[in-house]
């Protein structure tokens, strides 16, 4: 009976606590059960390194940042035509410093759209989104660039996504440690959490029966086992989430790839 | 007496307003950074349609680079200048900047391969500068092999700070792995030292080999250094304009 409300209540907290961003003891169990080489071969896990991958900027443009003290330079078809070079032949830095620079070409629509390729091309799909929602309605570069801004801002659409729960991932796990992240859709890191909490356990039930309750190694490896029991909860009700953004992560990145060659048609 | 110490104060103070007026206008960035100026000399070069020119303007971007730190990309580049068409003292030029890059750049393989490539056309005058012998050595292998002792690939590296981590780390694994064992506890013994080792022993094993593969760039770079300081010094030489 005891034992029953201490997992109904440990179910409780972790899964309110998984709501936000929780450090300690318990987020480092639950990755450590996340990134085993079990965890690491599974599907989700996968795609999250991917779309994580595909979300972060090659570099950032703020650090090429400079100014240009003399007359600026003009952006005709030329200079344009330069620029579909360098953007072609990955000359990414060399493309942001001129076009970041501060004065060297005067702003218009043309420089906002150039921007916001470059900031895409570079996965830095924020600053892409500012520039360009910069570019106005008169511009011919306005339906490309609106085509990103409405990828950029839009729900994606997950059509083979069922919504779970993440109360019920956090009571499955409670009562079979990992079952709750297999529920989450996320089947080798729920193996890999199942594999681990259920060696621990074991390990503490010997020790307790070998050596019995007061003995610092029972007590050591029972608080180990606390830990990543409640590590496992946690994790289960937090996968739900972070199993449905990864999803929604990759169903955006496939809609932002598809930009690709209209963007590139200037 | 009063007058030469005026002046002396007068000077003084000159000499130092220029000075912080200089460091100021270097602090300001005064003037397109290097980073523009390099992005400069690619849009130029583009925008050029003589080939002598457009080769002038990548050297160029890549001395800026190479200022600005970017030496991966200032060797990529050079290379990506053709020597066709180009007399010998060009080609030489050519090929001393591209060995003073890759060795900047740390890229050895890249460096040896232009090294034999200068010795053999007869480009550069760089074999009596070459020391005798071979360069020391680090065998990624060895390091993996001796992984299996807590820390000892590490400190075959010569990464002794993390030798002695994982020396500490491993070590403690087992030695808990034995007291467990003589307790009894035999499922703790396999199960918790087996993970906690499985978890431990590829990390440091693979930080082992990648700090051989460190330490035999830096036994390139110290054995071929007397190499990189001549092309530089005979560099140096030519860019200072006679008197």
């Amino acid at each position: 009976m005891r034992a029953g409300l201490t997992i109904l209540l440990a179910t409780l907290i972790c899964t309110a606590a998984a709501s936000q961003e929780v450090r300690g003891p318990f987020s480092l169990a639950d990755k450590v059960m996340n990134t085993t080489v079990i965890a690491r071969s599974g599907g989700v896990y996968e795609l999250r390194q991917k779309t994580d991958q595909i979300f972060t900027p090659f570099f950032s443009v703020d650090s090429l940042a400079s100014s240009w003290k003399d007359a600026p330079l003009a952006l005709d078809r030329d200079r344009m035509e330069f620029f579909s070079y360098a953007l072609n032949s990955k000359l990414y830095k060399d493309a942001a410093a001129l076009l970041f620079a501060d004065g060297l070409f005067p702003e218009s629509d043309t420089l906002s759209y150039l921007r916001g390729v470059l900031a895409y091309d570079i996965h830095d799909f924020a600053l892409a989104a500012k520039n360009f929602s910069a570019v106005s309605a008169e511009s011919p570069f306005q339906p490309a660039a609106k085509a990103f801004v409405d990828a950029w801002t839009s729900q994606p659409e997950l059509p083979d996504y069922k919504d779970k729960s993440p109360w019920l991932a956090g009571a499955m796990s409670a009562v079979i440690p990992g079952s709750g992240k297999i529920y989450a859709g996320d089947l080798r890191s729920g193996v890999s959490t199942f594999l681990i909490v259920g060696a621990l356990g074991a390990m503490a039930a010997e020790s307790w029966s070998k050596l019995g309750i007061k003995d610092w190694r029972t007590i050591t490896l029972s608080s180990l086992f606390g830990v990543f029991y409640i590590a496992n909860i946690y994790g289960s009700a937090l996968s739900v989430s972070v199993t449905k953004q990864t999803y929604e992560d990759a169903q955006k990145a496939t809609l932002l790839f598809g930009l690709r060659i209209p963007l590139h048609q200037f | 007496m009063k007058t030469l110490r005026k002046l002396l104060f007068c000077s003084v103070c000159a000499f130092l307003s220029t000075s912080f007026s200089l460091s100021a206008r270097i602090d300001d960035g005064d003037g397109p950074g290097p980073e523009l100026s390099a992005a400069l000399c690619e849009m130029a070069s583009w925008e050029s349609s003589a080939k002598a020119e457009r080769d002038s303007l990548l050297m160029q971007k890549a001395e800026f680079l190479s200022a600005a730190g970017e030496t991966t990309r200032a060797y990529e580049t050079l290379c990506r200048i053709s020597s066709f068409g180009m007399n010998e003292s060009r080609r030489a030029d050519l090929l001393s900047r591209k060995l003073t890059s890759a060795y900047e750049a740390d890229m050895m393989d890249a460096f040896v391969a232009l090294l034999e490539e200068a010795s053999g056309s007869g480009l550069l005058q760089v074999e009596q500068l070459i020391p005798e012998g071979n360069p020391r050595h680090k065998s990624e292998d060895a390091a993996m092999l001796l992984s299996v002792i807590p820390g000892a690939g590490l400190a075959y590296a010569g990464d002794y700070a993390a030798a002695g981590k994982y020396f500490l780390i491993n070590g403690s694994i087992i030695a808990l792995g034995v007291g467990t064992f003589l307790s009894g506890l035999y499922t703790a013994t396999f199960l918790g030292g087996g993970m906690l080792l499985y978890a431990n022993l590829p990390k440091s094993t693979d930080l082992a080999v990648r700090a051989a593969a460190n330490r035999n760039i830096s036994y390139l770079k110290d054995f071929y250094a007397p190499v990189y300081g001549a092309l530089k010094q005979s560099r140096k030489i030519q860019e200072t304009p006679a008197p």
